[in-house]
């Protein structure tokens, strides 16, 4: 299977053999090990005999690497699908309806919008409080506030609905 | 010597005071709140006691559930760590009128040091250094506008009750002090429930110096050297030091003797710290007293030998200091980095949620201060500090080296932490060579490390080998060249769908 790991400034392609024992990365022929040692995140990765740890997270679509204090952040595709994307260009800005999602488990500080407003890209929708620390959920896009889910005072868990803007 | 200590409060600092108290065969009780009934300090004491809902306010913070408690359990003192009622006069006044011994300075002393403005008018009035303009205050007829331009810009707006960078506005020009000292005070009485603020002059590439200090109530006091505090972020300390590369014996003794000096006119009793700023002139200026436990206060005992909670409760029971200023003699070098549950690669966000698995550093001169363990959820309700690692070595690059393999070592996986950042920081050169200021972070002056090749390899092939497993693969292909394009397409819009709510 050939993949392409894109990287902030890199682009390197990484086929997988024999069933995920070995890579052809850089024009070199590596076999690779890659163990599970805690909670599907954290990994022990042998390349050829260099030893690694890995914590591998998956974000907004994207993996994140951390490897000896160093993050890199990847999108994995496969070679097919690059290719495709690459003609069919990015997508733009969100369109339609948006729904606006807790980052963090917190306590709603407030929330000073209302049904039926107006709302600008970068507006502060809702301010959360977490660890003592005020956080702003701002507007990915223009549009009207379609539903409000939350109040002042609430606790809300990590990703859940706060509003809807369209 | 007590029987019994009531610990009031939670996370790595109960867990620590805890440690003291089985270390001097006390019998020990926590108290907790209903969101931290399975946390390290409850299964560490030898009682506990739930005292309200999760929100500080509504427990922590709930002195008279506290002295309930400390009756109840028939315990001889109760001990605040730092933060929630660590340092509130209200609180140790509480203590005294129900017969229970507070761990720490007096209630008068609490409030003569907690007004800043109050301690720093003593502090000059006693002949001790502090910064132009420090504690002033504004009237009528001394207008705000005109206070500040005596003062001179740049300055700082403080609230007179803070601490924790809370209340604090850095003003670069007179136009902005009217709406600084608004938005300040506002803060202030929002965490203090004081709105009272002052101005000071603010002095920028300086380092913040502070001084362990511990009293017993028979009129003896000792410090146990300094620690620099200079790495900060937001006003809040990130990593911390013992000895500091700017003092030399000679200026130690002089800044320890005004140290001792803040202790006698304040009338301190018990272990506290005075900070100060020291500027490239090597001139030294009074910041405040912080009379309580100090998160940094491991890279003291460190390199002193002295367990500082010990002698703590050994002073609250009426004890003498069992160590003059000549038995202290530092012995090498230590660092401490604060480990925060927050996500350095996207603005420091808080990370909240469940712990999963825990590697802990270990071996010759590591020490790690800890309130989690695997399983156990980090809460949105309370600070973000989860852990202290802490690094002795003879010299500040061996203690530097280590740090560097601790930090290594340290696997949290489940919640994001500061370890990263840590470990990129600590490779700058201006880190190294100990060329800090209080200015080091904002000033973005560490460089990135560089990029090792095999590095950035390693780590694609990590990120493909996760996304190869994660991905339903194709079994028996009997047309591969048909199916591979179809397959993909499907699977990438279901790897997308699955992961566009994960965090």
């Amino acid at each position: 299977m050939e993949y392409i790991a894109l990287g902030e400034d890199a682009e390197l392609p990484v086929e997988i053999i024999e069933g995920g024992r070995r890579v052809v990365v850089g024009g070199q022929t590596r076999s690779v090990d890659m163990q599970d040692i805690g909670d599907h995140s954290l990994f022990s990765l042998l390349v050829d005999n260099s030893s690694y740890e890995v914590l591998i997270e998956e974000q907004g679509g994207q993996l994140r690497v951390l490897l000896q204090g160093r993050l890199y952040t990847f999108q994995v595709e496969s070679r097919d699908r690059h290719r495709l994307s690459k003609v069919a260009g990015r997508p733009a800005a969100p369109l339609g309806k948006v729904e606006i999602r807790a980052p963090m488990p917190g306590i709603i500080v407030s929330v000073p919008v209302t049904v039926g407003q107006a709302v600008s890209a970068g507006d502060v929708l809702v301010i959360l409080e977490s660890m003592k620390m005020e956080n702003e959920v701002r507007a990915p896009k223009d549009g009207i506030v379609q539903t409000v889910g939350v109040a002042a005072g609430e606790l809300v868990s990590g990703q859940q609905l706060l509003l809807v803007v369209e | 010597m007590f029987k019994k200590v009531l610990v009031a409060n939670r996370g790595e600092i109960a867990v620590r005071v805890l440690r003291a108290c089985k270390d001097l065969g006390l019998a020990t009780v926590a108290v907790y709140s209903d969101a931290d009934r399975g946390a390290l300090h409850v299964r560490y004491a030898d009682e506990a006691y739930c005292i309200g809902a999760a929100p500080a306010r509504e427990s922590y913070l709930r002195m008279e559930r506290i002295i309930e408690v400390a009756k109840k359990a028939d315990v001889d003192a109760i001990h605040p760590g730092y933060g929630f009622l660590g340092e509130n006069p209200e609180f140790a006044r509480a203590c005294e009128a129900a017969d229970v011994i507070f761990v720490g300075p007096t209630a008068a002393t609490l409030e003569l040091v907690g007004n800043k403005i109050a301690a720093r008018r003593l502090m000059a009035d006693s002949g001790i250094p502090v910064i132009a303009g420090s504690g002033e205050q504004w009237s009528q007829d001394k207008g705000l506008a005109e206070t500040g331009q005596r003062i001179g810009f740049p300055l700082l707006v403080k609230a007179a009750a803070g601490g924790g960078g809370k209340g604090m506005r850095i003003v670069r020009s007179a136009e902005k002090l009217a709406d600084a000292v608004a938005l300040a005070s506002r803060e202030a009485e929002a965490s203090f429930g004081d709105g009272t603020v002052y101005l000071e002059r603010l002095i920028e590439g300086v380092r913040h110096i502070e001084f362990q200090i511990v009293a017993d109530e028979h009129g003896s006091a000792i410090h146990l050297g300094e620690r620099e505090c200079s790495i900060q972020r937001r006003f809040q300390k990130l990593i911390e030091e013992a000895p500091s590369r700017a003092l030399d014996p000679e200026l130690r003794e002089r800044m320890g003797e005004v140290a001792l000096q803040v202790a006698r006119v304040s009338g301190y009793t018990n272990a506290g710290t005075v900070e100060f700023l020291l500027d490239k002139q090597r001139d030294f200026y009074f910041l405040e007293v912080n009379p309580r436990l100090q998160v940094e206060h491991p890279v003291s005992e460190m390199v002193t030998g002295v367990d500082i909670v010990k002698e703590q409760l050994r002073i609250a029971s009426g004890r003498k200091l069992r160590y003059t200023q000549e038995d202290i003699r530092p012995n090498g070098w230590a660092i401490e980095c604060r480990v925060l549950a927050e996500d350095p690669d996207d603005g420091f966000v808080p990370s909240v949620g469940r712990v999963g698995r825990v590697f802990e550093p270990a071996g010759p001169g590591v020490r790690v201060d800890s309130g989690i363990y695997e399983g156990f959820e980090v809460s949105p309700y309370y600070d973000s500090l989860i852990s202290k690692l802490i690094t002795w070595g003879d010299t500040r690059p061996e203690a530097l080296v280590r740090m560097q393999r601790a930090l290594e070592e340290y696997r949290i996986v489940g919640i994001k932490t500061t370890i990263p950042f840590y470990q990129r920081l600590l490779k700058s050169f201006r880190f190294i060579v100990g060329q800090l200021d209080t200015d080091f972070l904002d000033k973005a002056c560490y460089p990135e490390p560089e990029d090792e090749p095999m590095h950035l390899e390693a780590a694609a092939i990590a990120a493909t080998l996760r996304f190869y497993r994660r991905s339903p693969r194709p079994r028996t292909v009997t047309a591969p060249s048909n199916e591979a394009g179809a397959s993909n397409w499907k699977r990438s819009g279901r790897w997308r769908s699955t992961n566009r709510w994960s965090t």
